[in-house]
């Protein structure tokens, strides 16, 4: 779908849940909840946390989406500002009690055998121990853009910059990740990769 | 520059590449000068997006959250709805008030010029006819008006987010008693008043309902006390109660017990202009970019 047909699909949406709209609002929780449980996970690294907060906006969404204006913002940049809070939040309260996130034993991926399933853990470990290393705005880039799956116009309204500016963050991100990752470990080898 | 070119070059691609447009290869192919620079680039982050695309919550987190959610709508939907109705029935009865008031002083002075008239003519005494004058308002109406007051003001504080302070509740089970007591016989009561009793009631089981599972305590705990009067009281009455959704229904006598029912997590939100996010904390994507190393 063209990014215009799915801002369309998501007005139409998103106006039948403000309404109250049952369907709908199942709807947008078949479209968004993935999408916010990906970025919570790339944000805090632990997937108990990631389902508990991603159930969190939720409830969270239920409550303020009267109150939300197209002409503020598109929804999803709404929305994972309202993920982005969920998580700064649980990550004082884990300040205040001493604990460390850490990528949890259960971590679930989708259709996937124990070998996959450890390798993904794996890829998924380094790719956020190094992310951690990256300032704050880099990291932000990567879990909207690659976890959340935003594009850069959304990534920049959720983050209240110019796209310009979120480009050339994600550039330096990249480039930090290549580096790091690649003392980590052996880059990974592809051979012939086909688009999605 | 060429800086500012490679990073719009590999966003770009990558976009491209993310929404399924064309590959890392053809991407190289388009832009064979960059490709030294942009190929190992656009590989890492080919890596970082598929590590992530492959994470996907458990299906029966996915799913509960979507019960837990849809159960919540479900709730303050009705909870909107009856907000609605009681303004409306506020509106209506000021009015239906005001009415009524002249009704009964016109039809008083009509009556009395009647009365008089054909008690000259019947040979009869005004005492007698007085007794078939237009009906008196019930005794119920006072308490009843409280009664509605009492949920509305709730109503408004629950269904804006606002904290609720348990004497509201406390005050609610009262007037709920208050009413019991006076209402010695609901079967003997006229159609309209059992009519008004059975959808205070049924409101308030709902409010309550409500109250319980979005106020943090002491005030559910209370609420759920509440809802045990108003059962008791609708029990007694031969009043059906309206049906809530499981997620949303919290057991009074839970509360007799003092263990509390599992509640769904719904923080409530600061009252905030435009698209402000539901959040009490300061943190904003802005001020969290600025405190970045």
């Amino acid at each position: 779908m063209s990014p215009n047909g799915q801002a369309q699909g998501d007005r139409l949406i998103v106006d039948s849940a403000r309404a109250g709209d049952a369907s709908a609002l199942s709807e947008l929780y078949t479209l968004y909840f993935p999408r916010v449980y990906r970025y919570i996970l790339a944000r805090t690294g632990n997937t108990y946390d990631a389902e508990d907060l991603a159930e969190e906006v939720f409830m969270r969404v239920l409550e303020a989406i009267e109150r939300f204006q197209w002409r503020e913002a598109p929804f999803s940049a709404w929305l994972f500002r309202i993920a982005h809070n969920a998580v700064i939040s649980q990550r004082r309260k884990e300040t205040a009690r001493g604990r460390s996130s850490q990528l949890s034993e259960g971590l679930a991926v989708n259709s996937q055998g124990p070998d996959e399933l450890v390798e993904n853990r794996l890829a998924l470990t380094d790719i956020r121990e190094a992310a951690e290393k990256l300032p704050e705005a880099q990291r932000q880039v990567i879990a909207l853009r690659f976890a959340a799956g935003l594009s850069v116009a959304e990534t920049a309204r959720t983050m209240g910059k110019g796209e310009g500016n979120v480009k050339v963050i994600q550039h330096k991100a990249i480039v930090k990740l290549r580096e790091m990752m690649g003392q980590a470990r052996p880059a990974k080898v592809y051979e012939s990769e086909t688009a999605r | 520059m060429k800086a500012r070119r490679l990073d719009e070059v590999l966003d770009e691609c990558l976009s491209a590449y993310l929404e399924g447009r064309r590959s890392v290869d053809e991407s190289l192919s388009l832009y064979p000068a960059l490709r030294n620079e942009l190929e190992p680039l656009l590989w890492t982050a080919v890596e970082v997006a598929d590590t992530f695309s492959e994470s996907s919550p458990p299906e029966h987190v996915a799913e509960h959250g979507r019960e837990e959610f849809l159960t919540s709508a479900s709730v303050r939907q009705r909870a909107k709805l009856l907000t609605y109705d009681l303004n409306f029935g506020q509106r209506l009865g000021e009015l239906a008030r005001r009415r009524r008031r002249l009704l009964i002083v016109a039809a008083f002075a009509i009556g009395l010029a009647v009365a008089g008239t054909i008690a000259a003519r019947l040979e009869i005494t005004p005492d007698e006819t007085s007794q078939e004058a237009a009906s008196v308002p019930s005794p119920l109406t006072p308490v009843v008006g409280g009664l509605r007051d009492a949920q509305q003001q709730l109503w408004r504080r629950a269904n804006q987010g606002v904290d609720v302070a348990p004497e509201m509740i406390l005050a609610l089970a009262r007037t709920t008693t208050v009413l019991d007591s006076e209402v010695t016989d609901f079967s003997a009561l006229d159609s309209q008043a059992r009519l008004e009793l059975e959808r205070a009631i049924a409101d308030q089981y709902l409010l309550l309902h409500l109250i319980a599972n979005t106020q943090s305590a002491p005030t559910a705990p209370e609420a759920r006390r509440a809802l045990g009067v108003t059962q008791q009281v609708a029990q007694s009455w031969g009043i059906d109660l309206p049906q809530v959704p499981p997620a949303a229904s919290a057991s009074p006598a839970s509360a007799v017990d003092g263990t509390a029912p599992s509640q769904p997590s719904s923080p409530t939100p600061s009252p905030s202009p435009g698209n402000e996010t539901p959040s009490g904390d300061a943190a904003t994507p802005q001020s969290d970019a600025n405190s970045s190393p």
